[in-house]
């Protein structure tokens, strides 16, 4: 394994990796516009793009109501699941946390789906229903593991498991119970799904998670800090309580508003984080914003790959970004015991 | 600074009783005691991560209280027993990250604040290993970091939390030597929890022995590491006599006859 490299981080290398991965996510974001299962290809992909949302162009309306808005919640989603991993590996000290692996993401979707069988509107009963199922598991994550032993790798990893385990029978009694006819769409969404917004419902995402990426990205550097070890990072003049609270606050609101809209697509915050580390280090000043955009680019490209892949339909966006993540998962516990 | 009668208890556990404690500026400062007797209760009371219940501290002639975090960082650095973050840095990275209290609200280094950086890891001597991960530096080049990133926080007093423990007799040495040339170089006071007394002798101009919380005895090492009150903290006998090459004292572990002699049979 290369060992990362070591340039100091400056703003002026935090400006050039960002416009780089702006780059990348805006290639990803174009590609995700000009392929497809309709027969609207790249060239009149890019008509109807430049024609405006009011274009009589047949391929219009695959675009700008379909494709574009999808292509979008991708790029947030990947943003704030990767960013969430990042959180949390680095306030558990724990290379393997993750929302989804630590149980967030499923609290987060019980909270959702408990609004969703109450007859909730999107925003802001049932975003509100998944921040509290978030909080919720953060709280029974953080209550199993009192004290030290939260901090030991395989014991936060096992009480991941477990959380998850309950949430996949509290979300399964859940739907039994409802007799639903919305219940395949629930399981769709569970694995992933990214296929249902409009602009509306995008603008108050980001709304809600673009502060959160603000906050994190002001906090990077007590980031680091903290990973020395939290008595060093007190001594250097970190708040570290406040610090602790407010990315725990702003990671939970971000992951869950996100798992809200998509439902659970898994992995993220492993895969991003941990490739980025080795391409530039650990320094989170350089982490926040390449988190927020190559995880942006690597969800687009995923859901992509959902969309072109099958013959027919497609295949929730989790699907590939777990095929990609688990057998990561392993590598890196596998490396880590080494 | 100094500590007038601080109390601190975890819960209902006392560990530091009535404690009163100078140190002078310029001091080489060790804090003595046997496993379990405050000696990191201490260092966290100075640090200002543990409140006192009773008492006062003053440092610098100002209340402990009366500093900010940041104001405090400024003045105070820590070196913690060492241990390797779960994601790898680089020497200069980590040393880097002495200058927190110095940067602004986004945390970026000035070109001044790189310099002093570069400085710190001079004076460690660590130049040739600057961009080396830290999982790849044997443990006293590691403790030597740890000193470096300290130094970075240009602090004017220096806490150091066993720095010697988990270190070779060569190494040992070596880090004492190091702590003893920057105290002189930067006029800077340092204080230092410690397990090894003979080391502690070579090297601190002034000691407190303390046990169960309690300050046994402080002054010079002439005065503190005698029979009587290494026996009343430590509970065991130690012969005590001058070092061959200086005016300090050198402790040796005598062998019992009567039990299990050891060599000396």
């Amino acid at each position: 394994m290369m060992s990362p490299p070591t340039h100091p981080v400056t703003p002026m290398r935090v400006l050039t990796v960002s416009l780089g991965l702006s780059l990348l996510l805006v290639l990803s974001i174009v590609a995700a516009i000009s392929f497809g299962s309709s027969e609207v290809g790249p060239a009149a992909a890019w008509r109807a793009l430049t024609g405006g949302p009011g274009s009589v162009d047949a391929g219009a309306a695959i675009v700008w109501r379909i494709r574009l808005p999808r292509a979008l919640l991708a790029a947030v989603t990947g943003a704030s699941l990767s960013l969430g991993g990042l959180v949390f590996q680095a306030l558990l000290r724990n290379p393997l946390a993750e929302p989804y692996i630590l149980g967030i993401s499923g609290g987060s979707a019980i909270g959702a789906i408990t609004g969703i069988l109450l007859g909730l509107a999107h925003f802001p009963g049932v975003s509100l229903f998944s921040f509290a199922g978030a909080l919720a598991t953060l709280g029974l994550i953080l209550a199993m593991g009192a004290g030290r032993s939260l901090f030991q790798r395989d014991a936060l990893l096992l009480s991941g498991v477990m959380v998850n385990a309950f949430c996949a029978a509290l979300i399964m009694f859940l739907l039994t119970l409802s007799q639903d006819g919305r219940l395949h769409s629930i399981l769709f969404w569970l694995m992933g799904n990214l296929s249902t917004i409009d602009f509306g419902q995008l603008g108050l995402l980001v709304i809600l998670v673009a502060p959160c990426f603000v906050a994190i990205f002001l906090l990077a550097h007590p980031m680091n800090l903290m990973l020395l070890g939290r008595e060093l990072a007190a001594s250097s003049g970190v708040p570290v309580r406040a610090v602790t609270i407010g990315l725990l606050v702003a990671a939970s609101l971000m992951v869950s508003v996100t798992v809200s809209h998509c439902g659970l697509v898994g992995f993220v915050g492993l895969v991003v984080p941990h490739l980025l580390r080795m391409l530039f280090g650990s320094d989170h000043r350089l982490l926040v914003p390449a988190c927020i955009l190559g995880g942006g680019a690597f969800v687009v490209g995923c859901d992509l790959l959902a969309r072109v892949l099958p013959e027919q339909g497609e295949m929730p966006a989790g699907v590939i970004t777990a095929m990609i993540g688990a057998p990561l998962f392993i590598y890196l516990l596998r490396r880590s015991r080494d | 600074m100094s500590l007038q009668a601080v109390w601190f208890a975890y819960g209902r556990q006392t560990v530091i009783e009535d404690l009163s404690l100078d140190i002078a500026e310029g001091d080489f400062f060790a804090v003595i005691g046997p496993n379990g007797s405050g000696k990191t209760t201490l260092l966290r009371l100075i640090l200002g991560s543990l409140t006192p219940r009773a008492g006062d501290i003053t440092v610098f002639g100002r209340p402990l209280a009366g500093y900010s975090r940041r104001e405090l960082a400024r003045r105070i650095a820590l070196v913690p027993q060492g241990s390797v973050p779960v994601f790898s840095y680089a020497v200069e990275e980590i040393v880097r990250m002495g200058r927190a209290p110095h940067l602004g609200l986004l945390g970026f280094e000035a070109a001044e604040d790189l310099d002093e950086a570069s400085r710190a890891i001079a004076a460690v001597g660590l130049q040739a290993l600057a961009r080396r991960p830290l999982d790849q530096l044997s443990g006293g080049e590691q403790q030597r970091v740890w000193i470096a990133r300290a130094l970075c926080q240009q602090p004017r007093l220096m806490l150091l939390d066993e720095p010697t423990a988990a270190l070779d007799m060569g190494h040992q040495l070596q880090i004492m030597r190091l702590l003893a040339r920057l105290r002189r170089e930067r006029k800077m006071t340092v204080v230092m929890v410690s397990h090894d007394l003979n080391l502690a002798a070579m090297f601190a101009t002034r000691m407190l022995l303390i046990h169960g919380g309690r300050a046994v005895c402080s002054g010079t090492p002439k005065e503190v590491l005698r029979p009587t009150h290494i026996r009343t903290a430590y509970g065991c006998e130690v012969l005590v006599d001058r070092h061959p090459q200086g005016d300090f004292p050198r402790l040796t572990l005598p062998v019992d006859p009567t039990d299990d002699g050891g060599n000396l049979v």
